[in-house]
Formats: structure tokens, C-alpha cells, sequence
């Protein structure tokens, strides 16, 4: 996958640092893994480990990227986490809905 | 070091052993069985070495007394001696050496080995439990209060800044020695 500058902020400035700030404990395999004694790169490594995959970002075709999103997304959810992100966009749709909350 | 080693070193070491801790004779060990699947299904293919003597021996003597040398494998080898120890932790002679003995050592090494690739590492440097799990009590709780308050420190930056959620949690020492300081620079 071609890394853009925009990929770059979403992954990094969005995506690890919402799981790395928010995200104390991920449980995998019934290991605990204390997110907060990794940096960034470190639990970028880690969920590659925990979602079978061993290759960089550079070296995914797109839609292995996209694979890999959704693996953490549901890693994330069985350690009952929400990612930001989806939380607001969740929030959207119901406002679309006509459903404040 | 290499990043590769880092990053397995790093991933190891944030787990959290604190569940697989047995306690000894006063000692904390993990659990080697545990360690060891641990290991094997972050990283698959680790492999362990037990080194042999000339004699084809699973133990190496001095003719007093013997030791064990394992090995494990993920992106490099670390490798850990160990004695061949009784209950005392003491290292029994030669003479009154039994397989169980030796095999007991092994276990214990591989172990040892392990933790130097990371996994529960702090369990050998007389951690017996990982900070997640270190709370503060309530003297110490409110002592801190008290110095947040008289520094006028803002309490929510500061749990950001330990990366916690509850003042209980944070590192006591540490966050006493700042806030201290940063009173006496008041006064000051």
C-alpha cells in the first residue's frame, strides 16, 4: 500500500493513539498485554502478532490493510474497547436517524 | 541490539505475569508451564535448547557440585545457567544429585531464559507484581490530595501524565517527589 501523509495521521495520529491513550489491558489468548509498557511502534507490533499478520503497512495491498483494521476493531470489541472514531461515527448515524442521545 | 529483538523483548515484557506468580519458600517463580505456552503462542516458533556435557550429560560439574545451561531461541538465543538447587535455594553436591533434581533445574532455567527474552522479567528483579497492580493506600492516596492541592497542580493532567486513570494508581514515589518539589519552588 502506498503510505500517504493522510494514512499516516489517520493510522498513527488516530487509530494507535486512541487504543495506546485509552486501552490499558488488551487481552489476547488469555495473555494480558499492558498496553501502557509499549510505545506506539511496540503495540503496532503487538497487534500485528495478535492478528496473524506479518507484514509492514508498505508491504499490504490495500484491502489487507483494511483486513487488518477490522481484525483490532474486533479484537478491541471482545476487549469491550470502542475505538473514537467509530463511536462518533455511530453517534452520526443516529443523529441521521433523528435519535438524539 | 536490533529492533526485531526490541520489539520481542517489548511484547514480552508487557505482559502481565502477575496471575501465574507462585510463591516459594518466601521466592516468587512463574510458572514454567505457563511461561512457556505463553511464549509459544505469541511467538511459534521459539525453541529451547538443553545443552548437554561431553558425557552426553543434561548437567555440566565441577566435580562439587552442577549446573544446567538452556537456551531459547525467538529471534536470538539467550541462554541461562542455573545450579542445580534443593529446596534452600542451596546447591547440592554431586554426590546427592538425583534426575529430579536436574530435571527441576531445567524447568527453573528454561523459565529464567524466557524472562530474559522479556516475559516476566520484573519477577526476577524483585518485582513480585507489575505496576497495574501496585495500588496506592489511603494514606498515601490523601497524602498526595493534600500536595496536589497545596501546589494548585491540576489532578486530571496529572493522572494523563502517568497514564492512569485513579490517583491509586500512580507511581507513589515518584509523584510524591515531584509534587514536593514543585511545593519547596513555591515557597520558594
Amino acid at each position: 500500500m502506498l503510505i500517504t501523509n493522510n494514512f499516516n495521521r489517520f493510522f498513527w495520529g488516530t487509530f494507535i493513539k486512541d487504543i495506546h491513550s485509552n486501552l490499558k489491558v488488551l487481552r489476547w489468548n488469555n495473555i494480558d498485554f499492558m498496553i501502557y509498557k509499549l510505545d506506539s511502534q511496540g503495540l503496532h507490533d503487538l497487534l500485528k502478532i495478535v492478528t496473524f499478520n506479518n507484514k509492514s503497512l508498505k508491504e499490504m495491498e490495500n484491502v489487507e490493510v483494511v483486513k487488518y483494521l477490522e481484525d483490532i476493531r474486533v479484537l478491541l470489541s471482545d476487549n469491550s474497547f470502542t475505538l473514537k472514531i467509530d463511536e462518533e461515527e455511530w453517534q452520526r448515524l443516529l443523529r441521521s436517524c433523528g435519535i438524539e442521545k | 541490539m536490533s529492533s526485531k529483538e526490541t520489539g520481542v523483548f517489548n511484547i514480552l515484557n508487557a505482559i502481565d505475569v502477575g496471575n501465574h506468580i507462585e510463591q516459594k519458600n518466601g521466592l516468587s517463580y512463574l510458572s514454567w508451564a505457563w511461561a512457556w505456552s505463553t511464549v509459544k503462542s505469541i511467538f511459534p516458533k521459539t525453541t529451547y535448547k538443553v545443552y548437554e556435557n561431553e558425557q552426553g550429560l543434561n548437567y555440566h560439574h565441577d566435580n562439587k557440585t552442577a549446573w544446567v545451561k538452556v537456551g531459547v531461541t525467538i529471534e536470538d538465543e539467550c541462554i541461562e545457567y542455573l545450579p542445580v538447587m534443593d529446596f534452600k535455594n542451596k546447591s547440592i553436591p554431586l554426590s546427592a544429585l538425583t534426575s529430579m533434581d536436574v530435571n527441576k533445574a531445567i524447568q527453573r532455567a528454561l523459565t529464567k531464559a524466557i524472562a530474559r527474552q522479556g516475559l516476566g522479567l520484573y519477577v526476577y528483579a524483585g518485582e513480585d507484581l507489575p505496576e497495574s497492580a501496585k495500588y496506592l493506600n489511603e494514606d498515601q492516596t490523601l497524602e498526595l490530595e493534600s500536595l496536589i492541592a497545596k501546589t494548585g497542580t491540576d489532578k486530571t493532567t496529572l493522572l494523563q501524565y502517568y497514564k492512569v486513570r485513579d490517583l491509586k494508581e500512580v507511581d507513589y514515589n515518584h509523584c510524591l517527589a515531584m509534587l514536593n518539589k514543585k511545593l519547596n519552588v513555591d515557597h520558594k
